[in-house]
């Protein structure tokens, strides 16, 4: 499994709310909130001067917000990358990312603006488990991942849409970042950052790679325009399995998160 | 519009059939409770949540009804069911059944360490859950209330979804768990010892009133204006900080240990 | 499927109803002021309003306005003036100028409040309560773009818009009142206030520096310029309307920060004796 990954991730928002393709806003908010309530005072202090003293959640979706006029940042819809063969596309920009962040005094003060705020957000959908698969599979499927399913309460939804923005929300409909944060980053022990934020950005691919796997093979897959009766059926337990999967996913990415910000701007 | 997104978001929660305290009013009462929790109890009860807060169990109860094995706790959020059976086949009157939980969990919890973790993990979400559905005016004499429509804006709302949700919803605007709870959890030390004071038996007979005042308040037309909002707002003021209170005090007491 | 599912999220996301996003936004503003308030003058401003926050109460005067006891506040939410940027007071507006104009009188309904709670010991609680709930309200429209009324563009503040396949048209001077803001950020009342509370000392005195009156003036301003950022009728769609909205976002948003600020230096003043006096004029 470790041999090629292939992370796809949608960096693009589709709409006003931010709300389809990726993680949605709220959840790039939470993530980023739990990375700012692991940062060092001086990791803060630093990289808090670099964007006008705004907090980072303040750019959580900014990638998906300016998609239209920063042409840098405009990639298509999806884009790809190997690992180990980094070619052009999310891994490779956001492993640059990382290194240019470690020498972030060296950049130009545009260059680093938008360094943070692709990390900030591009690292919260490296952990989004719908887009990240291996290479050796049929990928036709989930490329366009959008098979239907059909929704606990009777609606059918691409599963896909499921899993970028529903969970969450549906279960806590009256919460916010904090409130998120608050409850999934509540006491969780040394131990468990340090074992989660081990090794680095491959390491976490590979580790987002299980959940992946495990979401898509979990469910039967039914081609976009198959008659309802015959989809398959989400209950309200795996609703709330693939909520802890979720949690899980978005807890990590604000921790490991907040370990390349710590080391980048905590000197 | 503002109606029409509630009644979007109210279908979305709970497939249509909500009818406890919504998601913002439950975990409300569990941020008040959380506040309070002395530190050991609150280490004790986080290590079964996972490292998580009581906060994001708040209405998991909500969600786990309707399926087994989850399905016998359906009609533990209320007094008494749909039924309206209060009495048994002697003629004996029944407990309400949201208390008798209560008090049935408190007993099994008291020795908690002896317990599996799953079983204390489902308690810690009964127990935040219950202890704030028996605040809910609607609640008490469930029976009574849910086939209950009051007019509000215009149109035709059943009474308990305006408690559960609603006036909560329309008047405190932006309001976030962790926001309202700073908002609504301002009671000094005595007089939180105060109203956490008691027993759950007590408690209820103190909902018992409160749903009786708030649906007195009702004009005969059962026209839901301004006033009735304002008023309802004060009972609100007060069952909320008094549900996380003794929600902590419950909580303390098995887990301070 | 899909298109419909969108649909639900674009009207979800599209469609906050006005009124509650106001309330929000209003609310985000108070909860600013209340982390900005001296302890002394929090102290006596809560004991007025029976333990409650000015947060509570930031939207009651909106929800008020409709009845015969506070009739008299309907004209206290807008300021008029001149295409210079110089306030009008609406008292002095001449018979020939339009309604929206001669109903502009927030800077009024702000100076009886203020003055009333500058001798507030001769005021019923009551009185006291309703007053600082006037204070904390005006202070919010006063940093509402929509709530300035400049006399030659009167015909711009009908402006609509028409936001991709939908037949209704939007009103331009409500996407001020929440669209703008809510549409980029999906804060709740306390995370408005973790991330705007967070200026240098230097820069809040730069902020509530000079009179009421001075801080209208500033941000008369700041707020002309968004008319040059529509035209009548304009027709965005999905794709353009971000771009279209990252122009404002960031002003209005910013915006409510200062007003917390501001409103905080304005009851300090008021309930702290230790505290610089602020004055509307």
């Amino acid at each position: 499994m470790k041999s090629r990954v292939i992370i796809l991730s949608a960096l693009l928002s589709l709409f006003i709310g931010g709300n389809a393709w990726g993680w949605g806003r709220d959840v790039h908010a939470t993530i980023t909130y739990i990375a700012e309530r692991h940062l060092t005072p001086e990791a803060k202090a630093n990289i808090e001067a670099c964007i006008d003293g705004r907090s980072i959640v303040y750019y959580a979706s900014w990638m998906d917000n300016f998609r239209e006029e920063s042409k840098q940042w405009r990639h298509s819809a999806y884009y790809y990358v190997e690992t180990g063969k980094p070619a052009g596309t999310a891994y490779p920009e956001l492993s640059t990312t990382i290194k240019k962040l470690g020498n972030y005094k060296a950049l130009s003060e545009k260059e680093l603006k938008e360094r943070i705020y692709h990390l900030a957000h591009a690292l919260g959908d490296f952990h989004c488990p719908g887009h990240t698969y291996s290479q050796n599979e049929d990928r036709s499927w989930k490329l366009n991942s959008h098979y239907d399913v059909v929704f606990v309460d009777g609606k059918v939804m691409s599963y896909h849409k499921i899993w970028d923005t529903n969970l969450m929300r549906y279960l806590h409909p009256s919460f916010g970042y904090m409130d998120f944060a608050h409850s999934l980053d509540c006491n969780i022990s040394q131990e468990y950052i340090d074992r989660v934020t081990a090794g680095g950005l491959y390491e976490w691919l590979c580790d987002t790679y299980q959940c992946s796997k495990y979401i898509y093979d979990v469910m039967k897959k039914m081609p976009k325009g198959t008659p309802k009766e015959e989809l398959s059926r989400m209950t309200l337990d795996q609703v709330q399995e693939f909520n802890t999967l979720a949690d899980e996913q978005i807890l990590k990415a604000g921790l490991r998160m907040a370990k390349v910000i710590n080391e980048a701007f905590g000197k | 519009m503002k109606r029409f997104i509630l009644t979007m978001l109210l279908c979305i929660v709970a497939g249509g059939n909500s009818w406890a305290w919504d998601n913002r009013g439950h975990a409300t009462i569990a941020r008040i409770a959380e506040r309070h929790l002395t530190p050991r109890a609150k280490a004790n009860i986080e290590k079964y949540l996972n490292g998580q807060s009581i906060v994001y169990y708040a209405s998991w109860m909500d969600f786990n009804r309707k399926d087994a094995p989850f399905d016998v706790t359906n009609d533990w959020h209320v007094d008494y069911w749909r039924d309206d059976q209060r009495k048994d086949a002697e003629g004996n009157p029944l407990p309400p059944i949201s208390v008798s939980q209560i008090k049935r969990i408190v007993a099994e919890m008291s020795d908690f360490r002896t317990l599996s973790d799953s079983l204390v993990n489902v308690n810690i979400k009964y127990l935040v859950h219950l202890v704030g559905d028996m605040h809910c005016p609607v609640h008490i004499d469930f029976p009574t209330y849910r086939p209950v429509k009051v007019k509000y804006k215009g149109k035709s709302v059943k009474y308990h979804k305006l408690w559960d949700g609603i006036i909560v919803a329309d008047t405190r605007y932006g309001a976030s768990p962790l926001s309202l709870a700073e908002e609504l959890d301002r009671a000094t030390e005595k007089e939180r010892e105060e109203l956490s004071s008691g027993t759950p038996d007590y408690w209820y007979a103190e909902s018992v009133a409160f749903a009786g005042t708030a649906y007195s308040l009702l004009p005969e037309s059962k026209e839901v204006d301004r006033e009735y909002i304002t008023k309802a707002n004060d009972i609100i003021n007060h069952i909320f900080p008094a549900a996380g209170y003794r929600l902590a005090k419950i909580l303390n007491t098995i887990f301070d240990k | 499927m899909k298109k419909i599912l969108l649909s639900i999220i674009a009207v979800l996301a599209l469609t906050p109803a006005v009124k509650a996003w106001n309330g929000a936004l209003h609310t985000a503003v108070a909860a600013i002021a209340d982390a900005n308030l001296t302890a002394e003058a929090r102290k006596s401003i809560e004991a007025a309003l029976d333990n409650h926050s000015i947060a509570y109460y930031a939207y009651w005067m909106e929800e008020v306005s409709d009845t015969e006891q506070y009739r008299h506040t309907e004209n206290w939410h807008n300021v008029a003036l001149t295409p210079k940027g110089k306030i009008i007071a609406a008292k002095k507006a001449d018979k020939s100028d339009a309604g929206v104009v001669r109903r502009a009188d927030a800077l009024e309904g702000l100076s009886l409040a203020v003055a009333a709670l500058q001798n507030r010991a001769s005021l019923s609680k009551q009185e006291v309560a309703d007053n600082i709930r006037f204070v904390v309200h005006i202070m919010g429209d006063l940093h509402c773009p929509s709530h300035y009324v400049f006399t030659d563009l009167l015909e711009e503040r009908k402006i609509k818009y028409r936001y991709d396949k939908e037949s209704k048209t939007r009103s331009y001077m409500k996407f001020w009142e929440g669209d703008v803001v809510h549409h980029t950020f999906g804060w709740k009342v306390n995370e408005f206030v973790h991330q705007l509370n967070r200026l240098s000392p230097e820069k809040v005195a730069e902020l509530t520096k000079g009179s009421v009156c001075d801080w209208v003036t500033a941000n008369a301003k700041v707020y002309r310029p968004i008319y040059s950022y529509i035209e009548p009728n304009q027709h965005l769609t999905a794709k353009t309307y971000r771009p279209w909205l990252n122009k404002s976002f960031e002003m209005a948003t910013d915006q409510i920060g200062v007003a917390g600020y501001r409103l905080a230096a304005l009851l300090n003043g008021l309930f702290d004796e230790s505290a610089p006096k602020k004055s509307v004029k």
